[in-house]
């Protein structure tokens, strides 16, 4: 595990995304808007596509038929190409948590800096 | 030789020759539209009288091969009448000649009812066939289960019919058609209709039908008989894709459908379609919480006929790769009595294998219906 400083915080705006490359590794970082920082691989399980290009948004729940919930907005990463979306806190699909995963990893603000741990 | 005798009708179902047989889709009709005279209202009975009417069939758009129906040239019982009209002949005919156990009725062209742009009028007939259904045929044999016939035009009405004839003993599912009289199945204007189906414990039964009033829209109704059938599945790809991503079983968990007469080698590619644009659009439809093609095999159930008949070793084997990629659980025998496409059960599936067959013919029916197993030994129909 090595440390690598990737930017300052201030580069990543509040609610957006930025793509790093790490030795081989292709990472997109998150800044929520709660300040939070999550960082997944930028490579969407289904065909391919960059993640990075994607957007965040929230998940469409529903409770019941035609009762739909927006939830955690901003969590989930909608892949560009086929709108598979991924959960950026634990990197689980919302079609199936359980089986349809992206990598995660951790990344810290430390003395204002963005920093992956991979 | 052991046989099952039931104890109300005599009805014996033979074990040690052929395969006992249950055929999800029978057509009764009655002698003439007369019969019905008696269940309808005073008005209904005189206007339909002064009016002429000739049953349902006679208002679909024509085709020389429907003109009497779409009738076996010899499904007409020796006393006359429509085929089908005459329970002794259906037995001699059909039920003991190919060992039924249970027929599942569905009264003739009544699944074009829902074609009728006037709900009063389809209301009142759909309640007179059931009333007929029951004095003509369910009293008279144990082993036959029926249909709620029902308008669908009006969900409010219908659901009344079903609370009405629903808890029947004998009744087993509710008859609709595949084509729906406004937008897909999967609207929820029909919810009332799926409500009274699970309140009743009924299966809900699609037939192969007509689009309503005037128009013919698109190319799947066609010029031709054969171009008619090869495109009904068309319209029962759309309503299935409908009824899944309207959602209709996420908030009706115990409800069952059976599609009949549509066919189904098409069905693998609509499960592997629909499972891929629900992965994809899942934000769309957040309702539909499990992949389409598992909510297919936990709550839909097709029927064989018309069986796509192999022209050779190979090509068999291609239908039962079909049938496993949808599930071999969710196929029932279907026979389609009186009409013409009839398939006779042994003989359409003559070179599929025996437990195949055990499965198809009547093990798949018994769990859809809960009807009891004609090969228990202590099971009466
Ligand atoms: S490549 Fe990401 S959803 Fe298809």
């Amino acid at each position: 595990m090595e440390r690598n400083v990737l930017c300052k915080k201030s580069e990543i705006p509040l609610g957006e995304s930025k793509v790093f490359q790490v030795r081989r590794l292709s990472v997109v970082v998150v800044r929520k808007e709660n300040e939070q920082f999550y960082a997944v691989r930028n490579f969407c399980p289904h065909q391919g596509a960059e993640l990075g290009k994607g957007v965040l948004r929230g998940a469409a729940r529903a409770n019941d038929v035609k009762d739909v919930c927006y939830e955690k907005p901003g969590s989930f990463l909608y892949c560009p190409w086929h709108h598979w979306s991924f959960d950026v806190e634990n990197g689980c699909s919302m079609h199936d948590p359980e089986n349809t995963k992206i990598k995660t990893y951790d990344v810290k603000v430390e003395n204002d800096e963005v920093v992956l741990y991979a | 030789m052991s046989t099952l005798v039931n104890k109300k009708d005599q009805k014996v179902v033979n074990r040690s020759k052929k395969i006992p047989v249950i055929d999800c889709d029978v057509h009764p009709n009655p002698k003439s539209y007369e019969d019905l005279n008696p269940y309808l209202s005073e008005y209904w009975r005189d206007f339909l009288a002064d009016c002429k009417w000739k049953g349902v069939f006679p208002n679909i758009p024509a085709m020389a091969i429907v003109a009497n129906a779409g009738h076996r040239m010899d499904s007409i019982p020796p006393e006359g009448g429509l085929g089908c009209s005459s329970l002794d002949f259906y037995r001699e005919q059909v039920a003991d000649r190919y060992n039924y156990a249970n027929s599942i009725l569905f009264p003739d062209s009544t699944f074009m009812l829902s074609a009728s742009p006037q709900h009063e009028m389809a209301t009142a007939i759909a309640s007179a066939y059931n009333d007929w259904q029951i004095d003509h045929w369910l009293s008279k044999d144990s082993s036959l289960r029926g249909s709620v016939v029902i308008a669908s035009q009006d969900p409010e009405m219908a659901a009344r019919e079903i609370d009405r004839v629903g808890s029947h003993p004998q009744m087993a599912q509710v008859g609709l058609s595949i084509h729906s009289p406004y937008g897909g199945w999967g609207d929820n204007r029909y919810y009332p209709i799926w409500k009274a189906a699970v309140r009743h414990g009924l299966v809900c039964t699609f037939h192969v039908s007509v689009p309503g009033g005037v128009f013919r829209p698109g190319p799947n109704y066609g010029n031709y008989y054969p171009e008619f059938q090869t495109n009904n599945g068309l319209t029962y790809q759309a309503q299935i894709s409908s009824i899944i991503f309207g959602g209709v079983f996420e908030k009706f968990t115990k409800l069952r459908m059976l599609f009949v007469e549509g066919g189904f080698a098409w069905l693998p590619s609509v499960m592997y379609t629909m499972d891929t644009h629900w992965r994809n659009l899942k934000r769309e439809v957040p309702w539909v919480k499990r992949p389409p093609s598992q909510v297919v095999r936990e709550h839909m159930w097709f029927g064989t006929q018309p069986m796509i008949e192999p022209e050779s070793h190979e090509d068999e084997k291609h239908v039962l790769d079909i049938m496993k990629m949808v599930g071999l659980n969710n196929f029932v025998f279907t026979s389609d009595y009186p009409h013409w496409e009839f398939d006779a059960p042994h003989a359409a599936f003559a070179r599929f294998p025996k437990e195949f067959k055990h499965q198809i013919f009547y093990k798949n029916a018994v769990d859809l219906f809960g009807l009891p197993n004609p090969m228990d030994t202590n099971g009466t129909n």
